[in-house]
């Protein structure tokens, strides 16, 4: 009996999980453990700097889909500088919304964990990298790594990057 | 006095106001007849309104298109035996054949028949005198077969239509005149010419009129031959306003009584005289057709074989390919870089399709980008044909699904909004962070979410999930519980 009751509570939770992630109609699906991410964060190695500011904004899907939905997310911008030649710079537009087209970084965390899953523009290669932003437990610190993103590309295609493929940046 | 007359005034109004009804009830019994006219009716009006035709007999004064002369005398006998009365667009006519009283040479296969056609419209009735010449067989679509001219009864032309296809295009009205035995000066020379016209094939144009060449002979009377200049003309618009459009009942293919039949699947004419008896496998619309092909195809399924034999490398594998007129596979073996997600090709032709496959840790299911790289095929017209044209991911989970275009409009807007409006970025967040689809969930999950995203964002994509071995694939889709189930085509 116990084992029936443990079987339909696991179908019931995996039903609900699954269904809490498909947006319905006119859905604002609010994620304020985003906050967390928010602010300007800061790498330097010596002589390399990379400086990172993220905030949170309320979205909705692009034009096509069947309804309205709306959801938060992280945009960001950044400026990456190699000694003092600037290799890309959107932060002078960090004051703009990611509708303006300026923005760089676009992410969002699953169960409001700790981790910031999305993608990235690299400019100087042409393309969206994928970029994972992982917090500390005090927040203070956000490490970033870059990866390709999965899937079929056409044409030629840079498989490196202009960016630090890691690094540990800190609050400002 | 005054009083008296007012009163002579108003009864004069009343008179002459009874009078014009009287007028306007003449009429209505035409309209009357118009229901159940006889013959004896119509042979009265003819009697009073029939002009030079009174004695059943008309001399044609201007050339038809495609005549063989002008001041051409059509006498004989109206044969009220086999009158046909019929409606069009609410319209109600009644056809007298004429039977010519000497018989008229017709050449080849060039056919005229004549007939005297009443129109009861309104509250009116009109007669024309109808000549219809079959030109050529229709089965030739560039060639008008058929031209049809109508007469006033005093034998002026009035309209010409000429047939090509399953339409019929009325003549504008300047064409219709021809100068009578004028002087044309030919060369040096100086000639008494009757013109007549005679037409080419009928050639659309991209602004939806259509020109035709139009030659002009002439039977002339000068001792020279006759010559022949070509003209091209403007014959605008068609359209059905035909002052008596007898049905020309043709099949698809335009044959008159023609078996022929018009196939949805291929938007081709197939059958009777085409030569094509089924829909050719390129032509068809319907995905679950194109994909039964596919899974028969002993090629195919061993490029997905082997695509799932190396699931177990740490890069990406895949084909693209290009297909034979036998449906044979010419296959290109791409290769992804080691631990690096993803395979990047480029387009030196265009292609009939891709597959690839997911090694472990990847996605159980299409990628933003993989969609992405179907839709950049697309708008970049790399796709041989995008009937047939169609992506698969084999991957390390033991999943094995295609997408095919299924609703091409749908896809066109969807892979424009993705490609040309740069949305790639936000349709992946959704993709990933909104639909929560990722390499951590189980099959199923990831198959539910990715269908209920490909729904959602009006993608015109049919996805297909197939067995093990590759050899059926079951078109899916999310109901509106989100569970998964079959999608067959329509």
């Amino acid at each position: 009996m116990k084992q029936s009751i443990i079987i339909i509570a696991i179908f019931t939770f995996s039903i609900i999980k699954i269904q809490a992630q498909t947006p319905k109609p006119g859905e604002y699906r609010i994620n304020n453990s985003l906050l967390k991410f928010e602010g300007s964060w800061i790498w330097f190695n010596g002589t390399d700097t990379l400086k990172l500011v993220l905030k949170k904004e309320k979205l909705h899907q692009p034009p096509g889909f069947a309804f309205n939905f709306y959801f938060d997310a992280i945009v960001g911008w950044y400026l990456y500088k190699k000694g003092n030649i600037i290799i890309e710079n959107s932060l002078s537009f960090a004051n703009t919304s990611y509708y303006d087209g300026h923005s760089s970084i676009l992410g969002g965390n699953k169960n409001g964990k700790e981790t910031l899953e999305g993608n990235i523009k690299d400019s100087k290669k042409n393309k969206f990298a994928a970029i994972t932003l992982t917090l500390n437990a005090s927040h203070t610190s956000l490490h970033w790594k870059l990866n390709n993103n999965e899937g079929v590309r056409i044409g030629k295609y840079d498989h490196g990057f202009s960016l630090p493929k890691t690094g540990i940046l800190a609050k400002e | 006095m005054k009083k008296l007359l007012h009163i002579f005034t108003l009864f004069t109004f009343s008179i002459i106001l009874w009078g014009c009804k009287k007028n306007t009830q003449d009429v209505v019994i035409a309209k009357e007849v118009q229901i159940n006219v006889s013959n004896q009716v119509l042979k009265n009006w003819l009697q009073i309104n029939g002009g030079n035709f009174k004695e059943g007999k008309i001399t044609i004064i201007n050339t038809t298109v495609g005549s063989k002369g002008i001041n051409d005398n059509k006498t004989g006998n109206l044969d009220w035996e086999h009158a046909v009365t019929y409606t069009f667009k609410g319209v109600s006519y009644t056809k007298i054949p004429f039977s010519l009283s000497v018989n008229q040479n017709d050449t080849g296969s060039v056919i005229t028949k004549f007939s005297l056609v009443f129109r009861f419209k309104k509250d009116t009735i009109e007669a024309r005198f109808k000549t219809f010449t079959k030109v050529a067989d229709v089965s030739d679509s560039s060639t008008i077969y058929a031209q049809e001219s109508y007469y006033s009864l005093n034998g002026e032309l009035l309209e010409a239509w000429i047939y090509k296809n399953k339409k019929a295009y009325k003549i504008n009205k300047k064409y219709l005149t021809v100068a009578n035995n004028s002087n044309k000066p030919i060369g040096s020379r100086t000639c008494k010419n009757i013109p007549y016209y005679t037409y080419g094939p009928l050639i659309a144009m991209s602004d939806g009129s259509f020109r035709v060449m139009r030659y002009t002979n002439y039977t002339t009377q000068c001792t020279e031959d006759a010559y022949v200049e070509p003209e091209e003309y403007d014959y605008g618009g068609g359209s059905y306003e035909n002052w008596d459009p007898t049905p020309i009942i043709t099949d698809c293919q335009g044959t008159p009584d023609g078996t022929a039949t018009w196939s949805n699947d291929c938007n081709t004419c197939i059958g009777g005289t085409t030569g094509i008896t089924s829909c050719p496998i390129d032509t068809i619309k319907n995905p679950c057709i194109q994909v039964d092909s596919l899974a028969t195809n002993s090629l195919y399924k061993a490029m997905l074989d082997d695509l799932k034999s190396k699931t177990s490398d740490i890069h990406e594998s895949g084909y693209v390919y290009k297909r034979n007129a036998d449906g044979s596979f010419v296959p290109t073996f791409i290769v992804g870089k080691d631990n690096a997600a993803g395979i990047d090709f480029e387009f030196k032709e265009k292609v009939d399709g891709f597959i690839h496959n997911h090694y472990t840790g990847l996605l159980s299911v299409f990628s933003p980008d993989d969609i992405y790289a179907m839709a950049v095929a697309y708008t970049s017209d790399k796709m041989v044909n995008p009937l047939t044209f169609s992506i698969g991911v084999v991957t390390a989970n033991g999943t094995q699904y295609l997408l095919m275009i299924d609703d091409f409009t749908k896809f066109q807007q969807y892979a424009n909004n993705i490609v040309t409006n740069s949305t790639l970025i936000l349709y992946s967040f959704i993709f990933g962070s909104v639909y929560g689809i990722s390499p951590t969930n189980s099959n199923d999950d990831n198959e539910k979410l990715f269908l209920q995203y490909l729904q959602t964002t009006n993608s015109g994509l049919k996805f297909f999930k197939g067995n093990n071995d590759f050899t059926q694939w079951q078109p899916k889709k999310a109901d509106d519980n989100g569970n998964v189930v079959n999608n067959p085509c329509q």
